[in-house]
């Protein structure tokens, strides 16, 4: 079954709100911790978009990302990166690699709302939830 | 150890005073003893084996000591 | 065949002939420029040979016989001044290339200011200084023809009714005339004496062939180098148990090292002639190694001629009179042959290198002082003088020499005629050193210093070589003139005692170097000498300077007309259509550059001389030298820059020094940089992460006004959990910088340590529970008094072991601790079974933010600052806390304490 939104976070703190958040918006979540777990999860739950943690434990966003668009199967996914160090290197690393938006920590909730919301293709407040 | 155009050029000025050295006492004068050769007096084949190797080394020192600065072309080789 | 004197005579005759055929040869060849061969190292070396002249291939066998090993001084010192070209041949030939430099006295005048003065006296005194060498050869040549002519009853042919001396002066003018043919028929010094050298060459090769044939000839008749020796010693011929290596041993090695590179003929085919300065790198090795074929069988020839020859015999003919005796007439022939090249190519290319001097800082300076500015003669008038003045300095040279042949014709041996040429010579190192090394050395103390130096001479080494011709001389030697004791010419201010040779040496040198640097210090230098000084000892460094202070306003036209009187028409033509050629336009209207008249003095110089030439384009140019501020200014210029550079390398090493000093510096400031930077940023990234959780809730709890209580509740103390953490997470890094800073927030007090790890166990007990880690206390010190603060040491302990829980990773996790006392130590080891830390990770684990793999991937990812915050702890109670290689994979971290005694128990209350 496909859902709309994978998380990938390895803090359960920010997990949690960003479940909470992303979840009243309307859409489904799923969510992995370690980088490991993100590859198989996006096979197996053909998500819409990704939020994808760069500080991730096993094996880093980076990576994570660079095999997600190495993959036919997965290179058209939508990637928002969420950067804790919000450092300009880890902003180009991840560009180069091919993330579609970037939020960094300490986000404003509405605005992780309004990133994966332009990736889903829903522009602005006529998006219709789509169950 | 690198060796650099300064320490060859060292080592040629060594190897020459070393070889003015050795043919004026009171080195010379340590090969002064009796004794022979193949028949030849000790000093006599000291001073020629020493010239040898002198020899020697400055065809070594001709070869690796620095080649820049040529000098400039003489005026004679001119159209 | 039986030799005689015409025999000979006409066998001479003969090979002055092919020498002329190879000399035109020469000359021709390197004119249609395929003289390729004639350019090579190794006919360069060969002409440097002409160093061993019939003193060599006669004298050294009669020193040989003589004095023993003696000899051998005469080739050692050439041979060490050739080890060492680079540092004296290489300048000299740099400098004279570059400054056209045409003989001995043109590049001390050069030096000098272009002192005409110094080259005047330069040339007399090495014209009197080299008459008793041609003496030397002439002496030899007569002697050898003499040996052949009284070998037979039909000897002397048609030589009947000639003695010695008329035998020795037609020599001499053969000589004379065979020269003037040879060498002058070209007027420019520098460039036309290819043919010349290869004839030089030519006589090297045959000489030294001469010689060796010889040897073998008397080694393979004496049975053998051994049996040699041993006759020799049997009949008391020993050159062992002679005294060889004394004072006349250093001084004559001295001496030789001194002649190879002032003898006028040895600087003409050594410097001048040179055209490539990596010849030198040749004969670096080359020269040395035939001076050595030359002299290897100079003892067996003399040793085997003491024992063979009848008693009386000349030993320095010995290299000819041991075949004749033997009725090897053919082999006779070809030593003569060996030794009338080696005398006929010295006395060539002795006269001609006398001969430039001649002219060029006599004759040609006396014309120019006779004629005013304007009026040098006609066009071939130059050209032809010059010519003419060579041909009459060869002629008066060559008679120079007669007569002195004449005047000590009594005398027997070869060698000491050669050493008293030798000194006086060597008159002119001192000056040659200090041109190349010495900026301070002055034209006025130069001038003194030879003076002084060879009047020395004249009096203690050429006067009493008069002594056996001269009754006055000898009372001279014997008495001191007019009896005045302290100036008797061996034993000078009284001290006796020295070899008359070593004497000789030693006070003409020592005066000359004394004149030369104490006069340099009292006197200053002109504006000229500086800038020539400088030249000479920046000949390595410059680019293009500015090499002669004549400037002015001379149209094309005036230096035509000096160029063409001096160079020649054809050559003078070139010059200007080429200088026209660059500066675009005809060359009647032709602004001379200073670089143009620069070039053209030196061109002149090759012809003239520098200082000639100098006076003659000042005369043209401004009818005047160059304004002596406008010198003083370039001088200045010149000093500066040559100050400055000297400087520079008298600092570099300082410099260098400094600059690794300052570059390691600059290395830690960039490491210290980068871990602030780091430092920072893992702040940044440790403080984000709980304030990205409490944004987020308040977020949703600000704009959820709908949620359940449960959930309310939850999010709340979600936020006052990352709240403390971002509290605890300051109280560390406020800790570690207070620590770092040196600060200590605690008293360190004794106590019993071994309660401390009893309480940091208790507290990590439910951590291990709970992480099913088994907490295995292996041993345990009884007690062990520190000075610690007892909730501090705990919190290192609690940080080292819930370290060891949670960065664990084994399947059946157990942490080992164990305490002991070790001499004045206490020793708390806390160790763990997990996958340990890897080889690159040891030197970081202590570093702030730095988590190991396990923490930085595991389910509990602290901040990184416990083991640094631990080590600076410990490092304030005045112990140590280490990473350990443990028994097993696992980490093991060690604690070591120093143990004081046990308080009394009021004092540990």
């Amino acid at each position: 079954m496909a859902i709309d939104v994978l998380i990938a976070e390895d803090e359960p703190s920010i997990l949690e709100a960003l479940d909470f958040v992303l979840k009243r918006a309307g859409w489904s979540i799923s969510a992995v911790m370690d980088g490991e777990a993100v590859m198989d999860a996006v096979r197996r739950e053909k998500p819409r978009v990704l939020v994808l943690d760069i500080m991730l434990p096993k094996r880093s966003g980076f990576e994570v990302l660079k095999q997600i668009r190495a993959d036919k199967a997965t290179s058209a996914l939508p990637v928002l990166v969420l950067t804790a160090k919000g450092q300009q290197q880890d902003r180009r690393i991840a560009e180069e690699l091919g993330a579609d938006k970037f939020v960094t920590k300490p986000y404003s909730n509405a605005d992780v709302v309004d990133a994966v919301r332009v990736l889903m293709g829903e522009t602005g407040a006529v998006a219709a939830p789509p169950k | 150890m690198t060796v650099t155009r300064r320490k060859i050029i060292g080592a040629s000025l060594f190897f020459t005073l070393f070889g003015a050295m050795a043919i004026l006492p009171p080195l010379i004068l340590l090969f002064r003893f009796d004794g022979l050769v193949f028949g030849v007096p000790v000093e006599t084949v000291y001073l020629f084996a020493l010239w040898i190797g002198l020899v020697v080394g400055a065809a070594l020192f001709g070869v690796i000591l620095p080649r820049d600065e040529p000098m400039p072309p003489q005026d004679k080789t001119r159209p | 065949m039986i030799l005689t004197a015409d025999l000979v005579i006409a066998t001479a005759v003969a090979y002055v002939g092919l020498l002329f055929i190879i000399a035109y040869l020469g000359d021709r060849q390197t004119r249609t420029r395929t003289g390729g061969f004639l350019r090579s190292p190794f006919v360069y070396t060969l002409s440097i040979s002409v160093y061993c002249t019939s003193w060599t291939f006669y004298g050294a066998v009669g020193t040989a016989a003589r004095s023993g090993l003696e000899f051998l001084t005469i080739y050692l010192g050439p041979t060490i001044v050739f080890l060492g070209w680079w540092f004296i041949l290489r300048r000299l030939v740099r400098i004279s290339h570059d400054q056209r430099i045409t003989s001995i006295a043109d590049l001390l005048s050069s030096r000098f200011g272009k002192s005409s003065t110094l080259g005047v006296l330069i040339t007399v005194l090495a014209v009197i200084a080299i008459a008793p060498y041609i003496a030397l050869q002439l002496k030899a040549i007569t002697s050898s023809i003499e040996a052949i002519a009284g070998s037979s009853e039909f000897g002397r042919g048609s030589l009947e009714g000639w003695d010695e001396v008329g035998l020795a002066f037609g020599v001499a003018a053969g000589m004379a005339i065979f020269t003037i043919l040879f060498g002058t028929r070209n007027v420019d010094a520098k460039e036309q004496h290819h043919g010349v050298v290869a004839a030089i060459a030519f006589e090297a090769v045959v000489k030294l062939a001469a010689l060796i044939a010889v040897g073998v000839f008397v080694v393979y008749m004496g049975g053998g180098m051994d049996s040699i020796f041993a006759n020799a010693a049997a009949a008391g011929h020993e050159i062992h148990a002679r005294d060889t290596f004394g004072d006349r041993w250093i001084a004559m090695t001295i001496l030789a090292a001194a002649a190879v590179i002032c003898l006028p003929r040895q600087f003409q085919v050594t410097v001048v002639e040179n055209s490539d300065e990596n010849h030198l790198r040749t004969a670096s090795w080359a020269f040395p190694a035939y001076m050595l074929a030359m002299s290897l069988f100079t003892l067996p020839i003399a040793l085997f001629g003491l024992s063979f020859m009848p008693e009386g015999s000349n030993p320095d003919m010995y290299v000819l009179t041991l075949p004749l005796a033997v009725g090897q007439d053919g082999l006779a022939l070809f030593a003569f042959i060996g030794g009338f090249s080696s005398a006929t190519s010295m006395i060539i290319l002795e006269s001609i290198a006398l001969s430039i001097m001649v002219s060029n800082h006599i004759v040609v300076p006396v014309m120019l002082r006779l004629t005013s500015g304007t009026g040098i003669g006609d066009g071939q008038g130059v050209r032809r003088l010059i010519l003419n003045a060579r041909r009459i300095s060869i002629i008066l040279i060559l008679f120079l020499g007669f007569g002195y042949f004449y005047l000590t014709r009594t005398s027997d041996a070869l060698a000491p005629i050669g050493l008293i040429s030798f000194t006086g010579v060597a008159q002119f190192l001192p000056a040659i050193l200090a041109s190349l090394f010495w900026r301070d050395a002055s034209t006025k103390a130069a001038i003194c210093a030879v003076l002084v130096g060879f009047v020395v001479w004249l009096w203690a080494s050429f006067l009493p070589s008069f002594a056996s011709s001269s009754p006055i001389v000898a009372d001279i030697i014997a008495n001191g003139p007019g009896g005045i004791g302290w100036l008797r010419p061996q034993e000078l201010f009284g001290l006796n005692g020295l070899d008359p040779l070593t004497h000789a040496v030693f006070w003409s040198l020592f005066l000359n170097s004394t004149v030369l640097i104490l006069g340099s210090l009292i006197t200053n230098q002109s504006a000229l000498e500086h800038v020539q000084a400088a030249l000479f000892l920046n000949v390595f460094r410059r680019t293009r300077s500015e090499d002669s202070p004549i400037r002015g306003t001379a149209t094309a036209d005036d230096l035509f007309l000096v160029a063409r009187r001096v160079l020649g028409h054809g050559r003078a033509v070139e010059l200007f259509s080429e200088e026209a050629k660059l500066a675009r336009m005809p060359w009647t209207t032709l602004e001379p550059s200073p670089a143009f008249i620069r070039r053209l003095e030196r061109e002149l110089a090759g012809s003239i001389g520098a200082a000639s030439a100098h006076v003659m384009l000042s005369k043209v140019v401004s009818g005047d030298s160059v304004s002596l501020e406008e010198v003083m200014r370039m001088a200045d210029e010149t000093q500066q820059a040559i100050e400055y550079s000297q400087d520079l390398e008298k600092t570099s090493t300082e410099l260098r020094a400094t600059a690794e000093k300052l570059e390691e510096a600059n290395r830690q400031l960039r490491k210290v940089d980068l871990q602030k930077d780091e430092f920072l940023s893992q702040v940044s990234h440790e403080v984000r992460t709980p304030m990205t959780a409490i944004r987020a809730f308040s977020e949703i709890l600000l704009s959820e006004s709908d949620l359940p209580r449960e959930s309310r509740e939850k999010f709340i103390s979600t936020i006052h959990k990352e709240s403390l953490r971002l509290t605890s997470l300051l109280d560390e890094i406020l800790d570690l910088s207070a620590l770092e800073r040196g600060e200590r927030a605690w008293e360190n007090r004794p106590l019993d340590a071994e309660e401390s790890l009893d309480q940091a166990l208790r507290v990590c007990d439910a951590l291990a529970r709970q992480s099913k880690t088994k907490i295995v206390v292996e041993s345990r010190a009884p007690s062990a008094y520190v000075k610690a603060d007892p909730d501090r040491l705990s919190q290192v302990l609690i940080n080292l072991i819930t370290n060891a829980i949670k960065y664990n990773g084994a399947i059946a996790p157990e942490v080992t601790v164990r305490s002991r006392v070790r001499g004045k130590s206490y020793i708390i080891e806390v160790e763990d079974n997990g996958i340990g830390i890897a080889e690159d990770e040891r030197g970081r684990i202590f570093d702030k933010f730095y988590r190991g793999r396990l923490g930085e991937t595991g389910p509990y990812s602290g901040a990184g600052l416990g083991l640094p915050i631990s080590r600076e702890i410990i490092g304030r109670m005045d112990g140590k806390l280490d990473l350990v290689s443990s028994a097993d994979e696992g980490a093991c971290f060690r604690i070591t304490l120093p143990l004081i005694a046990k308080p009394d128990a009021k004092a540990a209350q």
